[in-house]
């Protein structure tokens, strides 16, 4: 009896997680969902909605190399292989963005498809220079809003050099991402 | 004379015979859990990385364990805003809009791809418990709710937006429109829940909805409900300020923000309301 209790109450443990997890989305609280996700993904790895909500959280929060292994899981639903992709595209842009601005490849020969995020518009706009020089930093009008601007720099950090796109409204800071 | 041997095999035997029961429940749990062990495991080999390995990483001291593992880590940066000049040695590189009208037309637009949600609604609808009532007896009680808001804001203005709402509310009863039925069914059930554990981010999220469904008057009423809530959602500020403006209280929505803006500090809502202020956001 004690351990068909304890069974019980493991499953509504595993169920607890994801609500509270989805809760704590909802307040925008992304960095935390995704460090719960991170550690309770093991247990819920077939889960495909908790493998979405994890990689959204993981997104929002700029932590791109944790959607390497959302973007092998998600693939038996439709809406999940579609998340799939989206995930695929940030995580290669944000990789080969960093490998052009610290080895200075050339992007401009590539034909990518885009998203909405941050790092895909600074990505397309980048990709559109001609091969140059490396530059110290790089600033970018955004296409739709001509206050927007993003600055791309490396900001060099002991052994490694982080990528930081920062976010301008009227030469007001609005966010700060960081990857590397 | 007793015969105690007798006697004692048959105590054994009955003794032996008691544990039996608790026996057979531990070995069947024992199978049932290694045949749901192996279930859970059996695709075990299609993926070839699982972050179990390393899942004991980053919960006290996620940065530094990162590294370890070559996890990168992005923090936004949730200070005040600051005035930065942007000056430096090397002359920036901005794309001109020639070069870039050459270049975007390259790109074709089928290319975008977009996120999907849907899973969210299901999660939502998962763990969130459904109270359905006769559609009558809910649109009461939101009626009852921008009754409280009357109470709790004594400006008149507003006042005089509750009234006009609440013919609006008679106008469109009358209508018959599929779609946004649908929505407001949702709408409902989530008014529901927030009337029960008074989550602001029910309210928020209702007060977003009602503001995508051009109801700006709701929108007020759950923006209001919210920020008395929880004073520091930036969301709620602006779907509160930006109802103002569609309720052509574009003077009050100024000043509100400006208010807000004198506690807070906060980049959306500064860039709210540069836009209210030159007009961009009617």
């Amino acid at each position: 009896m004690k351990i068909v209790l304890l069974l019980f109450l493991t499953l509504s443990l595993y169920a607890n997680i994801k609500q509270e997890m989805f809760s704590l989305y909802q307040n925008e609280k992304y960095e935390k969902v995704c460090t719960i996700g991170f550690d309770n993904f093991n247990k819920n790895s077939k889960d495909e909605e908790f493998i979405s909500l994890y990689a959204f959280a993981c997104l929002n929060s700029d932590y791109i190399d944790r959607l390497a292994t959302p973007v092998a899981m998600l693939k038996f639903s439709k809406e999940s292989r579609s998340n799939s992709a989206y995930f695929s595209v940030i995580l290669m842009q944000k990789k080969l963005l960093y490998h052009a601005l610290q080895d200075n490849y050339d992007l401009s020969t590539l034909k990518l498809p885009t998203t909405d995020y941050v790092l895909s518009k600074v990505f397309d706009l980048y990709s559109k220079l001609k091969k140059h020089e490396p530059r110290a930093f790089y600033l970018f009008e955004d296409e739709k809003d001509k206050k927007l601007t993003y600055k791309l720099y490396l900001s060099k950090d002991g052994k490694l050099n982080k990528m930081v796109i920062e976010e301008f409204y009227d030469t007001i800071t609005i966010k700060r991402h960081v990857y590397w | 004379m007793l015969n105690t041997r007798d006697l004692e095999q048959r105590w054994l035997r009955y003794k032996i015979k008691s544990y039996v029961p608790y026996f057979t429940i531990l070995i069947s749990t024992v199978i049932i859990s290694a045949i749901i062990y192996t279930f859970l495991n059996s695709d075990k080999k299609e993926t070839t990385y699982i972050p179990e390995k390393t899942n004991k990483a980053p919960t006290k001291a996620p940065i530094t364990k990162e590294v370890v593992l070559n996890t990168p880590k992005a923090p936004i940066v949730k200070e005040t805003p600051e005035v930065k000049s942007i000056n430096s040695k090397e002359p920036p590189v901005i794309i001109s809009k020639v070069q870039e009208k050459k270049l975007s037309n390259v790109k074709d637009d089928s290319l975008k791809l977009a996120p999907s949600l849907g899973f969210m609604k299901n999660i939502q609808h998962a763990t969130l418990p459904y109270y359905k009532e006769e559609p009558t007896k809910k649109h009461e009680k939101i009626s009852k709710i921008v009754e409280e808001t009357q109470e709790i804001e004594p400006q008149e203005s507003i006042q005089e937006i509750v009234v006009i709402e609440k013919e609006e509310e008679k106008e469109e009863a009358q209508q018959i429109n599929i779609k946004r039925r649908d929505d407001s069914n949702d709408i409902r059930d989530i008014i529901k829940r927030f009337k029960k554990n008074n989550n602001p981010a029910l309210s928020l999220f209702v007060a977003k909805k009602y503001y995508e469904l051009g109801e700006y008057h709701k929108a007020y009423n759950y923006a209001l409900i919210t920020n008395q809530i929880d004073r520091d959602i930036d969301a709620s500020w602006i779907i509160f300020t930006k109802s103002l403006v569609k309720l052509n209280q574009k003077d009050m929505a100024i000043k509100t923000l400006k208010k807000y803006l004198e506690s807070s500090h906060s980049g959306s809502a500064k860039i709210l309301l540069d836009e209210i202020v030159s007009g961009k956001f009617k």
